[in-house]
């Protein structure tokens, strides 16, 4: 058990690492399956935006003051 | 011979082998020329592997779609982070001192060439598999899809000695663009989008978070609510 946690962890971390990206990207594309059929081609558009979002925001994260400065 | 099927091989695997170039190339940049290259034999290796035993009957147990998403959604994994990392490094105009290998990783670099060159190779042989089986004619497709890559493996290797000369924060931010991109035509693939063009949206999703990305960088850095290296949170850069 304590093995399969640990290979639990390290691909986690090697795969997922930062839990923000992975559960926006999980919204993003459940959003992305939703519209498929209503849009069509324009499906595409906004799983670009949505990941373009993701991206942005996620810059964003990293150069926003530490709440201690 | 026929020349006829072994044209389409030859036609439909250099698309399939280029990609898997664009994705290595990314993963050598990503550290060294060492794993991407593991990385890709490995893929190769399984590949023959699995079409040796399976033959035929490959075309109806695999499914393209689902593997096709996973991989996608991997390489999303990897591309996002390389791409909001190094957008926030050129916002902040931050020079890097440990070159390469601080952002990456062999094992990352790794797996982005393990499953890029596993999903393009996996086509390449449904390619040759299909052309086989409908046209009666499997070593035209083989030799036709063996000259596309020996033709994409030497531009590869042209394309080596070019990006010696790319400065380190520029292949950053160029992986992170074609990880991202690739990430999100292929799960976008899986979850029913029909793209635009089919594979070649890869190329407007690479344009567009160009843009995006250049767009935040400037923002950061007109921004000037930048701090220092020693003040910026969170998510460690």
């Amino acid at each position: 058990m304590n093995v399969l946690t640990k290979i639990g962890r390290y691909l986690w971390k090697f795969f997922v690492g930062d839990s923000f990206q992975f559960v926006a990207l999980i919204v993003a594309f459940g959003i992305v399956a939703l519209l498929a059929h209503p849009l069509g081609a324009w499906d595409g558009l906004v799983a670009f935006a949505l990941v373009a979002t993701i991206v942005s925001v996620d810059a964003w994260r990293m150069a926003r003051p530490a709440p201690h400065t | 011979m026929n020349w006829g099927f072994a044209a389409t091989a030859f036609g439909a695997s250099a698309v399939e082998f280029v990609e898997a170039a664009v994705i290595v190339v990314a993963a050598a940049a990503m550290a060294s020329w060492g794993p991407a290259l593991w990385g890709s034999l490995a893929a190769a290796g399984v590949l023959a592997a699995v079409t040796a035993i399976l033959g035929e009957t490959l075309l109806h147990l695999v499914p393209l779609g689902l593997l096709r998403g996973i991989i996608g959604a991997l390489l999303l994994l990897f591309g996002v982070k390389w791409l909001a990392k190094a957008t926030y490094r050129i916002g902040i105009a931050y020079k890097p001192h440990h070159g390469l290998k601080e952002m990456g990783g062999a094992k990352v670099a790794f797996a982005a060439a393990f499953n890029g060159v596993l999903l393009e190779g996996a086509e390449v042989v449904f390619i040759i598999l299909a052309l086989g089986a409908t046209g009666r004619a499997l070593g035209s497709a083989i030799v036709g899809a063996a000259v596309a890559l020996v033709l994409v493996a030497t531009a590869t290797g042209a394309a080596r000695r070019l990006l010696n000369n790319v400065p380190e924060i520029a292949l950053k931010y160029a992986v992170g663009i074609m990880l991202t991109s690739f990430g999100t035509l292929w799960l976008g693939e899986a979850v029913g989008v029909p793209w635009w063009g089919s594979d070649a949206s890869v190329i407007w999703l690479a344009l567009g978070n160009l843009v995006v990305s250049g767009a935040i960088a400037l923002f950061l850095r007109r921004g000037q609510s930048v701090p220092s290296q020693s003040t910026a949170t969170g998510v460690q850069a």
